[in-house]
């Protein structure tokens, strides 16, 4: 299974057909047709298997000059979900990404599929909204059959008809309403969407009946139709039931009713992909076409993209926990009261004629399997939703608990967590474990401060666990906040340039253990080391990799990235109020904001500030276009400039990164029509 | 609104930073030009002219021009200022002009005093031409890929495109700026509906062409079949 860069697509065989702005491809084997905006022709044409989403990507952008992370993402994400993929199965997706056509893996039951699409050009929302309105008032009727006490009344029927009996009239009446029930979804499915799919034969712990996929109910643009399917279907125990009741002998009433509870309560399971999950997937996460974050769930990147979803995927994932323990806690209540009813007659039999008493086994062994499911399932939710969330929290405190800093972080574990930094990677190893056994390694609680403003400056920190925060006094009695800092990164390094006070504070943002470096051991270091010729080089590896360490966006490239970003960047240095461009020059390089700050504006018109750890000319890279506002510097600023194509070069290796720029660009641009309209035309400019 | 919930994807723009950009005015480079193709016969862009001469125009710009000055009437200094004729389907502007450079024949005029709405009325005809500066060629369909139904496809990350067709009636379909025209085999152009394409939807198409970088064989005989049409026309 392959990361998402790393997978060669590979179309089945079929036609591209070109039409206008818009490009069909189709298979002929099964029949199936996707139709993509023009601009994607260059991702069909290119799966054939040979490139990598990566070596794709790279050549669209040399190309066009630029590349529609996600417009790319969501096509690939379409193509691969429509089955159109002959190697799909060979890309790592989130569990739910699943293709209409690939086989499902049959989990328990064996199935013959006889037909994969159903596909009528027609829909008829009309007859599907009368249809489904009419099947959810049938089973809110039929709700009325649900006994007052279920488990005794089921004692009363087994006892009626024998258990033998009992199981066949269920295995018979259980296939029955199944075929019902799925008969019903096609129809409801054709009449809404036109398509049905996978058709099949289906052997299962419910019967033998016929099965039909749900796949369809996500070609529907109603979320209103969307929910009464998944509601009817929630009812459809209780629907099947109530047309049956006119066909049904009376001995067989009950075992309607009682798959009529099974099959609700089943459909409301939240562990499963049950028609009740699906529903409130439905209501509650927005629109399925916003793949960003299901093909990067590990990113960071993401939380910055898709904050919405995020936040409402946890809103989700809260709504089913506690409706998982609702729903665990009605199958405690049965269980329990199962046990009571027939418990002791069960009991009495097993101990008095064990080889006999086969259906009593068999019960005792379905209610144990009961109860070990219910309880695990109610350990894991509380688990998941009380634990989990909190588990770095928990691990941070425990961990701090049992073990001393001192002892955990050797020279040997120290060496290896620095020896990467530019600060100590100019230096001989011999150099580098003197200098760590003159340094000291100091543990901080969330709130110490570990710098203050104004201090003398005599040694540098290296934060090694835990996360810092910098802020510095702009007045009297008021802090301004400047960047945050996690590990493995360097702070305090001020004091390697001149001997001047401290010109910010620093403070534990969390338990944190730092490394304190004495400044006349560092320099001692560095004059013995013959690699470093100047200080100067020093603060500048530091100044860089600081932006890297503290940046939520670069922090997490890869170590190899980031390298590659180091060395192929320069640093500028600008007095303040100066212009680092104007809008509408060309653009051809990304700016990181290593110190200091700047004015946007656009149009002449202010649009917003950018500080410490931002960046900006992003849009003129990613979209290739001249530059969208014009950059001057509010103080003495320092900045590290990427060539556009060491840009790109890091790009086309973080898919999520392009995704993230394009998001921020849009963003800005968003904002920037919203503050500063488009000024009047120039007037006669040269360009001849 | 909430019951929607799924989009068509085809309908979505590609690239929303270009449309973005240029509600922000800043798209593309200021004054960019287009190429204006050799003989083709324009009644909507303007034709230059020195007192009576008509000069060729071989690119446009809201800025300026480039003439093609093969009989040296315009003169050879660079920095000359000149009065130059726009003239346009309804009338004739005289314009103050000055030569910024020159390369063989060719003159490159800055446009000193064009008028605001003339101005806005180039930069609306030159669009199209504009448009194919940024038309690429789709990567060929490789031996075990999917089969293109076309013989060439080239597009833009704006949605604009050109196919060269494989077809009995049809030699090619362009999508320029969300308008389809249809080029048929020895008749009109047509657009939706098979209604014949006006004189501004062929020349845009002229334009449109002329500018595509790189031009592959086929281009240029649909470039060629159509400046012939559009000289009949004139005639």
């Amino acid at each position: 299974m392959s990361r998402l860069e790393d997978f060669r697509p590979k179309l089945r065989s079929g036609r591209v057909i070109p039409q206008g702005s818009r490009i069909t491809f189709e298979t002929d084997s099964p029949y199936n047709q996707i139709v993509l905006p023009m601009a994607l022709a260059d991702l069909i044409l290119l799966c054939s298997g040979q490139f990598t989403v990566r070596e794709i990507i790279e050549k669209i952008y040399k190309k066009q000059g630029a590349v529609p992370f996600r417009s790319l993402l969501i096509g690939i994400h379409l193509l691969h979900q429509g089955g159109f993929f002959e190697n799909g199965d060979q890309l790592t997706l989130s569990s739910h990404l699943q293709s209409w056509m690939e086989p499902r893996k049959n989990r328990g039951h064996f199935a013959w599929t006889f037909k994969q699409r159903l596909d009528s050009r027609k829909r008829h929302p009309m007859a599907y909204y009368a249809m489904t309105l009419g099947l959810m008032v049938i089973g809110l009727l039929g709700l009325q059959m649900l006994p007052v006490s279920p488990i005794e009344d089921a004692a009363k029927w087994l006892e009626m008809n024998g258990p033998g009996e009992a199981a066949l009239q269920l295995a018979i009446l259980s296939s029955i309403f199944q075929t019902f029930r799925h008969l019903i979804s096609a129809t409801q499915l054709y009449l809404l969407t036109g398509k049905v799919f996978n058709l099949s034969l289906c052997l299962s712990p419910w019967g033998f009946h016929f099965r039909v996929g749900d796949e369809a109910a996500d070609l529907s643009d109603n979320r209103l139709y969307t929910a009464m399917y998944h509601v009817s279907q929630i009812l459809i125990g209780w629907t099947v039931a109530m047309l049956c009741w006119a066909f049904l002998p009376e001995s067989w009433l009950y075992g309607a009713v009682l798959l009529g509870i099974v099959t609700s309560l089943w459909e409301l399971n939240p562990f499963i992909s049950s028609e009740g999950r699906k529903l409130a997937r439905a209501l509650i996460l927005p629109n399925d076409r916003d793949v960003v974050s299901w093909h990067f769930e590990t990113s960071s990147l993401i939380n910055y993209v898709s904050q919405d979803l995020r936040r409402r995927e946890h809103e989700f994932a809260r709504i089913c926990a506690i409706w998982g323990a609702i729903w665990l806690t009605i199958n405690l209540a049965v269980l329990h009261q199962t046990a009571i009813t027939f418990g002791p007659a069960a009991l009495a039999r097993l101990i008095g004629s064990p080889a006999t008493a086969w259906f009593e086994w068999i019960g005792l062994g379905a209610w144990l399997g009961g109860l070990y499911f219910v309880v695990q399932a109610f350990i894991e939710t509380i688990l998941l939703s009380l634990v989990h969330p909190y588990w770095k929290e928990i691990q941070s405190y425990i961990r701090g608990f049992r073990s001393n800093s001192k002892e955990t972080w050797t020279s040997e574990v120290v060496i290896k967590s620095v020896e990467h930094l530019p600060l100590f990677s100019h230096l001989h190893d011999k150099h580098l474990r003197d200098l760590i056994k003159t340094s000291e390694v100091i543990e901080f609680r969330s709130g110490d401060p570990m710098i203050l403003e104004n201090q003398p400056a005599r040694e540098l920190f290296v934060l090694l666990e835990g996360q810092v925060e910098i802020s510095r006094s702009v007045n009297p009695g008021r802090m301004e906040w400047v960047t945050e800092l996690g590990p493995v990164s360097v702070f305090g390094e001020a004091a390697l340039v001149a001997d001047t006070p401290r010109a910010a504070e620093v403070k534990a943002k969390s338990r944190c253990t730092v490394l304190r470096v004495p400044i006349h051991a560092l320099k001692q270091a560095a004059q013995e080391s013959q690699s470093v010729r100047h200080i100067e080089d020093f603060r500048n590896a530091i100044l860089v990799n600081q932006f890297f360490a503290s940046s939520p966006v670069f922090r997490s490239l890869s170590n190899v990235s980031i390298e590659f970003l180091s060395h192929r960047g320069t640093l500028e240095y600008y007095d303040q109020s100066r212009p680092v461009f104007t809008q509408g020059d060309a653009g051809d390089s990304l700016y990181l904001i290593l110190r200091g700050s700047v004015n946007v504006s656009v149009h002449g018109k202010f649009v917003k500030k950018l500080s410490q750890g931002s960046f900006f000319g992003e849009i003129a890279l990613i979209a290739n276009i001249p530059r969208t506002a014009t950059i001057e510097t509010l103080e003495p600023s320092v900045f590290f400039k990427v060539s556009a194509e060491a840009f790109w070069e890091v790009l086309v290796q973080h898919m999520d990164l392009g995704v993230f720029i394009e998001t921020v660009s849009e963003t800005r641009l968003r904002e920037d029509l919203q503050l500063a309209s488009p000024a009047d035309p120039r007037k006669t400019g040269s360009d001849s | 609104m909430f019951w929607r919930r799924n989009k068509n994807l085809a309908d979505e723009d590609v690239s929303p930073l270009h449309v973005l950009a240029s509600r922000l005015g800043v798209e593309r480079r200021f004054n960019p030009r287009a190429k204006v193709p050799e003989n083709a016969a324009f009644v909507t862009l303007p034709t230059a002219l020195f007192g009576d001469q008509i000069i060729r125009m071989r690119d446009l710009s809201v800025g300026g021009c480039c003439l093609w000055d093969n009989k040296e009437v315009l003169g050879p200094q660079i920095g000359q200022e000149i009065r130059l004729s726009l003239r346009w389907s309804d009338s004739e502007d005289q314009i103050q002009a000055r030569i910024v450079s020159r390369v063989d024949h060719r003159r490159h005029i800055q446009f000193m005093d064009l008028p605001a709405g003339r101005q806005e009325q180039i930069k609306n005809l030159i669009a199209p031409g504009i448009a194919g500066l940024d038309v690429r060629p789709a990567s060929l369909p490789l031996s075990d890929g999917p089969v293109l139904e076309a013989r060439e496809v080239w597009t833009s990350l704006k949605g604009d495109s050109l196919t060269i067709e494989d077809d009995v009636h049809r030699v090619a379909s362009v999508h320029i700026r969300g308008h389809d025209i249809f080029v048929m085999k020895e008749a009109w152009p047509v657009v939706k509906d098979k209604c014949p394409a006006s004189p501004r939807e062929f020349e845009a198409l002229l334009l449109f062409l002329a500018n595509i970088p790189n031009p592959s064989q086929g281009i240029k005989t649909l470039l060629a079949k159509l400046v012939k049409l559009s000289t009949a026309r004139s005639v």
